[in-house]
């Protein structure tokens, strides 16, 4: 019991920590392109920022996200295993700081949209869940990555986005030369707002969940040796 | 009493055979002082033991209970091993200390802050500072902390005097031998400073080359290792009987260490003269053998 609780402090100030990266993130890209904003008088200022923040807490949310999530595989994975965690247990508490970091964004960008109160914050709260859904696709780029940095070393995380980025790029020619369409994008007009976001969150959800269990595969017999 | 049983301990990397079936039972309550030469396989047999590296063959119980990825069996298990000084940023050496040492007070659950903040202070060690900006020493006094803080029932260190001056490695067997006569905890250390390390070892294990070469009484092992000198033809009467290790011929002149099985004397009425030797000379006698 005791130990449990000294692990959720451990992981809260991580989390904490984090949230803090992804803050200071967003603030630094918002008033980066705030600057060229008119002031024209306190509260329309202050409903600018609070329409348009989340929107940046989110792309720090992501960078931050894609960083820890490599660093957790990297540095405290064999940390951990080495102070007697299994390393089934150890890839289910990244995986659960990751998703906490994401909740903790998409809470503070609702609550900073539900105070706003604008049309806008209407339309953001409504496109909450495809934040979620891109949320959870980095976090599970950056598990994939992280977890074969881990197992085959950076060779292994060159070869893996070599392969990524060779296979976009025969896709993306494929597509534009008319020979090969992925799915008509047409379809994404028509589809109801709330469905559009599940099938968002469903595929992120789909692609976290793949990761994890990639993760825990790989690293099943992984050998610790600092 | 517990015991950690290890059986036919394989370990294959890449089709190079480095631990060849190895048996081996540690008993609670003792000090293991496990020696050999580099690449033998102490560390290798180490990570086996802890679950911190699988086995290609061969099984690791505790009391029955498998060790591999058993959060029950390692809660009463820790292993301390030696830091590498060459740690990357991008891998443990990018921890401070500090949190290193925080992630030891969560994770092991025997943890004793006290002790560890008393052996910080001590030390001297700087917490705010990278693993990775670290001396070779002082990653050994890391290494240490967690050793004798963990409290752990059974307590492995792999050469954790490493880089240690010797009034740190004076001080080193103190702490240990005061935490030992304090807790009965079981310690297997391993390490290249023999001789210094032989008084605090109950049991001394030897591996060479992927093998366990002996595990006997520290003390028995040495009242059975003699080192019979004189001249050539007088040594190889006098040993007739006796198997020999690491002969030495210089001019007619010959030296031989011998272990005696239980039974066996030393000979006598042989014009040779008789030593007896120490835990090291007894090492590179059995582990020396073939250069």
């Amino acid at each position: 019991m005791r130990s449990g609780w000294k692990a959720f402090r451990y992981w809260g100030n991580n989390w904490l920590e984090f949230m803090m990266y992804s803050l200071a993130a967003a603030l630094v890209m918002f008033l980066l392109e705030s600057t060229g904003m008119v002031n024209e008088g306190g509260n329309k200022f202050l409903q600018e920022v609070l329409d348009h923040f989340p929107y940046f807490l989110i792309a720090g949310g992501a960078i931050i996200l894609f960083m820890i999530g490599i660093s957790y595989f990297q540095v405290y994975f064999s940390v951990l295993v080495s102070m007697n965690c299994t390393r089934r247990s150890t890839v289910l508490r990244i995986l659960c700081s990751m998703v906490s970091l994401i909740l903790g964004i998409l809470a503070l960008c609702g609550v900073i949209w539900f105070i706003s109160g604008s049309e806008e914050a209407s339309q953001g709260l409504i496109w909450l869940p495809v934040a979620a859904g891109i949320l959870l696709s980095v976090a599970a780029s950056s598990i994939f990555l992280g977890t074969i940095m881990t197992r085959w070393g950076k060779i292994g995380a060159i070869i893996f986005v070599c392969i990524c980025l060779v296979g976009g790029f025969m896709l993306g020619v494929w597509m534009a030369t008319g020979e090969f369409e992925l799915f008509d994008g047409s379809f994404l007009q028509t589809m109801p707002g709330n469905l559009f976001g599940a099938v968002f969150v469903a595929l992120g959800f789909l692609m976290f969940v793949t990761a994890g269990i990639f993760s825990a595969v790989v690293l099943r017999k992984m050998e610790i040796r600092s | 009493m517990s015991i950690l049983t290890g059986k036919g301990i394989t370990k294959v990397y890449g089709g190079n055979e480095v631990l060849h079936g190895i048996d081996l039972e540690l008993e609670s309550g003792k000090i293991y002082g496990l020696i050999g030469r580099n690449g033998a396989g102490k560390t290798t047999l180490l990570s086996i033991l802890t679950s911190h590296n699988s086995a290609t063959a061969g099984t690791v119980t505790f009391d029955g209970e498998p060790v591999w990825e058993n959060p029950k069996v390692l809660e009463h298990l820790c292993f301390a091993r030696e830091l590498n000084q060459m740690l990357g940023v991008s891998t443990t050496g990018a921890l401070k200390v500090k949190e290193y040492l925080r992630i030891a007070s969560v994770y092991l659950p025997h943890w004793n802050q006290e002790l560890a903040d008393r052996l910080i202070k001590e030390f001297g060690l700087e917490q705010k500072k990278r693993l990775n900006k670290l001396s070779k020493g002082m990653l050994s006094m890391v290494t240490i902390i967690v050793a004798l803080a963990s409290k752990a029932e059974f307590t492995f260190l792999d050469e954790p005097v490493a880089g240690l001056d010797v009034v740190a490695r004076e001080r080193f067997y103190q702490l240990l031998m005061e935490e030992y006569t304090q807790t009965g905890r079981t310690f297997v250390i391993s390490t290249h400073i023999i001789e210094e390390a032989a008084d605090v070892f109950e049991e001394v294990i030897m591996v060479d080359k992927g093998t366990v070469l002996l595990k006997e009484n520290t003390q028995d092992l040495l009242d059975r290792a003699y080192h019979i000198s004189g001249h050539k033809d007088e040594v190889e009467k006098a040993c007739s009987f006796l198997e020999t290790h690491h002969e030495e011929t210089l001019g007619r002149s010959k030296g031989v260490t011998v272990l005696l099985e239980p039974g066996q004397k030393l000979p006598e009425g042989c014009d040779i003269s008789i030593q007896k030797l120490n835990l090291q000379k007894v090492f590179v006698a059995l582990c020396g053998e073939g250069e």
